[in-house]
C-alpha cells in the first residue's frame, strides 16, 4: 500500500485505533465463527486453495505440482486439527514461544495498520534540531606536522621543537617540513580527517590537543608517545551539522523510526492502561 | 628557506624536486577494508539472529554509529575505507521467506523445523543456522528450499544487494564493492571464496553470481569460467579470494591432485595463478598464516589456531593436512609446481577479512562483536560453543577479533583498490591497523632506512610487497629488503619485524626460515637468531597494558645473508605487536565474569604483506 497516497485525517492517533478495534473485532470475529460453529469442522475454501497456490507461485516462480499442492493441504490441515486440540487442551498457556509470537503479531498488525506520513521540511528540520547530537559531523583537520624523536634526542625532543618553532615563525613563505626534523612513518602532512582518524595514527593524546591549536601559524611543541610536533594547521572546520538537504534521507528514517516507536507505546500504553495489575504473594513457587 | 641547525640526526631530505610532493604517486597511507562481510542476506546469518541489511553493514563501515541485531549501540573506532558485502550466493533471498514461513517452507518438513527454531529464537535460532549450515556441507540441503538463480526472488535480493553498493559508494572517500562468497563444500571441506567486482550496477547486473549447488559445482574450476563467462559477457572484472583453508582437511593448496581426485593440470595452475590473486590469511574461524605443525622452528606459529577438523567438524584433522592449508605452506608448494608445470599457482598476496556474520565489520579486541549475531557481546557467549557435534566442537571463546585487510591503492575508489589487490600491493592484519612498508631490490641500502621518504628510495630503487623481484644485476650478489612498521595510533608498541623466506633447493626439498630483522629495546639475537620475548605488560583484570615496552617504530634494510641465485624464493614481512588484552580480556571485565582458566586473555596482533618472490634465470 502506498501510504503517502492515503488522506492526512488517516493520520490520526484516533483514527488509528478505531480502524485498529474493527479490523480485530472483524478478525476474531472470523475465527470465533470457525471455532463455535463446529469445533471438528474444516472448511477448506477456494479462497484457502488459492491463497496457498498464490503465494507459492511468489516465491517459487512456479505453481506447485499437484503433489506439492497435495502436501501443503495436507499440512495445512494437520496444523489446523493440531492447533485446534493444543488450545482445547490449554496448550497455548503458559507458553513463552507461543506468548511472544502472539505478542509480536500484535505489534506487527498495529504497525501495518499504523500510518507514519511522509514528513514535511518543517517537521524535519525540527526533528534534526532536536536530535542534533546524533547528525553532527565531527570537527575536521589538516595539518603540517615536524617531528622530534623522543627516542633519539632523549629528553630533549622538546627543547630542540621549542628552539625551532621560533625560526619558523619568523620565516616567511613556504616551508619544506620535509627537511626538518627527524625521520618517521608518521606522515608530515594530514589531510582532511576527524578526531578518531588523527589518533588512528598519532595517537589519541595528541589528537585531543592538535584541535585546539590556532589556524594558520606554528605551533607547539605538542607531545605524543612518539615524541614532540610543531604543527601548522592549515584547516580546521568545526563540528557542524548539516543543512537537511545534505542528510535528507538518513533524517527522515531516524524520524519514521521515533514516530513508529511513539505510535507503539502510546498503542501500548492504550492497552495497558484497561489492565490491572496485581501482585500476588502469596501464590508462591513451593 | 631557513635551515635547520637543530640537526636532524638523520641525513637530511633527498629530494629531487624543490616540492618534497611533487612527482609523488604512492599514498602516504594504506586504505583499510573489509573484504568479506556478510548481512542478514545470508541464510546462515538471518538464522543466527542477523537483522542488519547491506546498507546498515555500509552505514557502519564508514564510521556512524548504528544498533547491533542484538540491540546494543555500536560504532567502529575509526572508519574503513571500503567494504565488500559478500553473502552466500547460494540461497540468496532464502531467509526472507523462511522466517515468516513461506507456502513452500511451510511445505517442507525440514523447513517447518526450521522456521519453528528460527521464531523460537535465541539459541534455538542458532542451533537452526548450525543445522542448515551442517545440511549444506554434507550436500544435503534440502531441494525443496533451494533458492537458484533464475528465479525472481534471486534476481530481487542480487538486485537489492547491488543497489546498497550502489548507493553506498563514495568515491574519494568511501569504496563500497559488489561481491558475493561462493560457498563451495565438499563433505565439508572449506573452498570458499568471495568474488569482488571492480564494476558498477550496470555490469554486475548481467549475470547472476555462481553457486556451489545447482546449478553452480563446488569445482574451483568452475568458478574460474563463470569468472570468464563474466568478464566476456560485460568487459568487467572480478577476483576471486580463497579462506579457510585451515578448514578445508587438505584440499584448499592441493600439489598432487585436486579434492575431485584429478591431476593438477597446466590449465589450473595457470587459471588460478590468475583469479586468484590474494589469499584472505586471517579472520574470525582461526589465523591462516602457518601452523606449529609446519613451522616447528617458528615461536610466534601458534597463533588462534583452528585445527579439530573441518568446517563442519565431520572430520578430524590429521597432520599430514596441514600443509595443504596453510599460506605459507602454500606459497612453498607454489615454488614446486612453478617448476613442475610451468605455473606458481600459489603466488598469492596476504589480506585479512573478518567473514562477520552480524553486518558488524568489528575486529578490534575492544569492540567485537563475533562471528554471528547469536554470538554478540553478552556475559554467557564464550559458553555458547560455535558448533558442536560428536567428533569436535569450536567454543564459544575461539573466535578471532580478526583481520583487515590494508591496500596501498593511489585513490578511494573501486577501480584503483581492485587494481592494488590485483598486483598484491596488500598486507593482512589481525585487526590492528599498524602501518606497514616493504621493497625488495638489489640497490637497497642501510641509509634508506634513514631517508625522510623511505617509500620514495623503496619504489625508485626496488619493488613493493607483492611484486617480483627484477633480474639479479651483474655484480650484485643478494637482494635486500627495506621494511618498516609504524603502530596503530591508538593499539600497543611494536615487538618487532621478521622476515619469513620460504624457497627451494637444487633438489627440489622446500625450506622456509625466520630472520628477525629488527626489533624493539636492547635485545641481542642469540646464535640461532633468536630473539628473547619483549615482555608483557597486560594487567588482565583491568583489560589494560602500557606501551612501556616496544617501540612505536621500527625500519631497517636487510640483506639475505643466505641468498643462492639458483634457487627460487619468496620474501614477506611479519610484523609483532607486544601483548595485549585479547577480546575475552574485555569481555570478563565488562560482565565482571571469570572465565575458565584455559581461556586465553592476551594476545599479539601482527600482519603479514604479501610476498615479494625471487626466480633465478632459467
Amino acid at each position: 500500500m502506498d501510504k503517502s497516497k492515503l488522506p492526512a485525517l488517516l493520520y490520526e492517533p484516533l483514527l488509528h485505533f478505531l480502524v485498529l478495534g474493527a479490523a480485530l473485532f472483524i478478525v476474531f470475529g472470523l475465527l470465533n465463527d470457525a471455532d463455535t460453529a463446529s469445533d471438528k469442522r474444516i472448511v477448506i475454501t477456494q479462497v484457502d486453495l488459492d491463497g496457498l497456490a498464490a503465494r507459492w507461485l511468489k516465491s517459487r516462480d512456479r505453481p506447485p505440482s499437484a503433489e506439492e499442492q497435495e502436501q501443503q493441504l495436507e499440512y495445512f490441515i494437520r496444523q489446523q486439527v493440531l492447533a485446534r486440540e493444543a488450545v482445547a487442551l490449554g496448550l497455548d498457556k503458559d507458553d513463552a514461544v507461543v506468548r511472544n509470537r502472539l505478542a509480536k503479531k500484535m505489534q506487527y498488525l498495529f504497525n501495518d495498520l499504523s500510518f507514519i506520513p511522509e514528513p514535511s521540511d518543517g517537521e524535519l528540520n525540527a526533528y534534526l534540531n532536536q536530535h542534533a547530537v546524533n547528525f553532527t559531523e565531527p570537527a575536521g583537520i589538516s595539518f603540517q606536522q615536524i617531528f622530534f624523536d623522543s627516542k633519539l634526542r632523549n629528553h630533549i625532543a622538546i627543547k630542540d621543537a621549542a628552539h625551532l618553532i621560533n625560526q619558523l615563525r619568523a620565516t616567511q613563505g613556504v616551508i619544506d617540513t620535509i627537511n626538518f626534523g627527524d625521520r618517521s612513518l608518521l606522515p608530515s602532512e594530514f589531510k582532511g580527517g576527524r578526531e578518531s582518524q588523527v589518533a588512528g595514527i598519532f595517537g589519541s593524546v595528541f589528537a585531543k590537543k592538535v584541535f585546539l591549536l590556532s589556524v594558520n601559524s606554528w605551533q607547539g611543541p605538542v607531545e605524543s608517545e612518539y615524541g614532540a610536533h610543531l604543527v601548522y594547521i592549515l584547516a580546521r572546520t568545526d563540528a557542524r551539522l548539516p543543512p537537511l538537504n545534505k542528510i535528507r534521507e538518513r533524517v527522515t528514517r531516524e524520524w519514521q523510526r521515533t514516530k513508529q516507536h511513539a505510535a507503539n507505546e502510546a498503542f501500548y500504553q492504550s492497552l495497558y492502561q484497561a489492565y490491572e495489575i496485581v501482585v500476588d504473594a502469596t501464590v508462591a513457587t513451593e | 628557506m631557513v635551515t635547520d641547525d637543530t640537526s636532524s640526526l638523520y641525513s637530511a631530505g633527498e629530494k629531487q624536486t624543490y616540492s618534497p610532493y611533487a612527482q609523488r604517486d604512492f599514498p602516504d597511507t594504506p586504505l583499510w577494508g573489509d573484504t568479506h562481510l556478510h548481512t542478514a542476506i545470508s541464510f546462515d546469518a538471518g538464522a543466527f539472529g542477523a537483522t542488519l541489511l547491506p546498507p546498515d553493514a555500509y552505514r557502519f563501515a564508514r564510521g556512524e554509529e548504528v544498533v547491533s541485531s542484538t540491540g546494543q549501540p555500536v560504532r567502529l573506532s575509526r572508519p574503513l575505507d571500503f567494504l565488500v558485502v559478500a553473502d552466500h550466493s547460494d540461497n540468496m533471498g532464502l531467509f526472507p521467506e523462511l522466517q515468516p514461513g513461506a507456502a513452500f517452507v511451510m511445505a517442507s518438513e525440514k523447513g517447518r523445523r526450521w522456521n519453528d527454531m528460527i521464531n523460537a529464537g535465541g539459541q534455538e535460532g542458532v542451533k537452526a543456522a548450525a543445522e542448515i549450515i551442517q545440511d549444506f556441507s554434507q550436500g544435503k540441503f534440502p531441494k525443496e528450499l533451494e533458492s537458484l538463480p533464475g528465479t525472481s526472488l534471486y534476481r530481487n535480493t542480487w538486485d537489492n544487494i547491488i543497489d546498497a553498493a550502489e548507493k553506498a559508494n563514495d568515491p574519494g572517500h568511501f569504496t563500497a564493492f559488489i561481491g558475493y562468497e561462493w560457498t563451495s563444500l565438499d563433505k565439508g571441506n572449506n573452498l570458499h571464496r568471495v568474488v569482488m567486482y571492480r564494476d558498477n550496477a550496470d555490469r554486475a547486473k548481467l549475470l547472476e553470481p555462481f553457486t556451489a549447488g545447482p546449478p553452480g559445482s563446488t569445482d574451483p574450476l568452475e568458478l574460474w569460467k563463470w569468472m570468464d563467462r563474466y568478464e566476456e559477457k560485460t568487459a568487467g572484472q572480478v577476483l576471486a579470494i580463497a579462506h579457510n583453508g585451515n578448514l578445508s582437511n587438505g584440499v584448499m593448496f592441493p600439489e598432487i591432485k585436486t579434492f575431485k581426485g584429478k591431476k593438477l593440470s597446466k590449465k589450473y595452475v595457470e587459471t588460478r595463478a590468475k583469479r586468484e590473486r590474494l589469499y584472505e590469511a586471517t579472520q574470525i574461524k582461526g589465523d591462516g598464516e602457518t601452523h606449529p605443525f609446519l613451522s616447528k622452528n617458528d615461536e610466534f606459529a601458534d597463533y588462534e589456531t583452528w585445527d579439530i577438523g573441518n568446517l563442519d567438524i565431520s572430520e578430524l584433522k590429521i597432520n599430514t593436512m596441514l600443509k595443504g592449508e596453510y599460506a605459507r605452506s602454500a606459497l612453498k608448494i607454489g615454488l614446486k609446481l612453478e617448476k613442475k608445470l610451468g605455473t606458481n599457482p600459489y603466488k598469492f598476496g596476504m589480506i585479512g577479512s573478518t567473514d562477520s556474520h552480524t553486518g558488524l565489520a568489528t575486529a578490534q579486541e575492544d569492540n567485537f562483536f563475533g562471528k554471528h549475531s547469536g554470538g554478540e557481546p553478552n556475559k554467557d557467549r564464550y559458553l555458547h560453543p560455535m558448533a558442536k557435534v560428536a567428533k569436535g566442537e569450536y567454543k564459544g571463546y575461539a573466535p578471532v577479533a580478526s583481520g583487515y585487510a590494508a591496500v596501498w591503492a593511489e585513490e578511494n575508489t573501486r577501480a584503483s583498490i581492485f587494481d592494488a589487490m590485483q598486483r598484491k600491493e596488500t598486507y593482512a592484519t589481525t585487526g590492528s591497523r599498524m602501518l606497514v612498508r616493504f621493497f625488495g631490490g638489489w640497490d637497497c641500502d642501510k641509509k634508506d632506512a634513514n631517508s625522510r621518504q623511505p617509500a620514495r628510495a623503496g619504489y625508485a630503487k626496488g619493488v613493493p610487497m607483492g611484486a617480483d623481484l627484477p633480474p639479479q644485476p651483474e655484480g650484485k650478489k643478494a637482494p635486500s629488503f627495506l621494511v618498516a612498521a609504524r603502530k596503530d595510533g591508538i593499539g600497543g608498541n611494536l615487538d618487532r619485524i621478521q622476515i619469513i623466506k620460504g624457497w627451494m633447493d637444487k633438489k627440489g626439498e622446500l625450506h622456509e626460515k625466520i630472520y628477525n630483522v629488527v626489533w624493539s629495546g636492547d635485545r641481542t639475537l642469540n646464535a640461532k637468531g633468536k630473539l628473547s620475548a619483549v615482555g608483557n605488560t597486560v594487567d588482565v583484570a583491568n583489560a589494560i597494558w602500557t606501551n612501556t615496552i616496544g617501540d612505536p617504530e621500527l625500519i631497517s634494510v636487510w640483506t639475505d645473508p643466505d641468498f643462492d641465485a639458483g634457487q627460487s624464493a619468496f620474501y614477506y614481512t611479519r610484523v609483532i605487536e607486544i601483548p595485549t588484552p585479547r577480546w575475552t580480556a574485555y569481555e570478563s571485565k565488562y560482565y565482571k565474569i571469570t572465565m575458565p582458566k584455559d581461556v586465553p586473555m592476551t594476545t599479539t596482533e601482527r600482519a603479514y604483506t604479501s610476498p615479494i618472490w625471487y626466480t633465478p634465470k632459467s
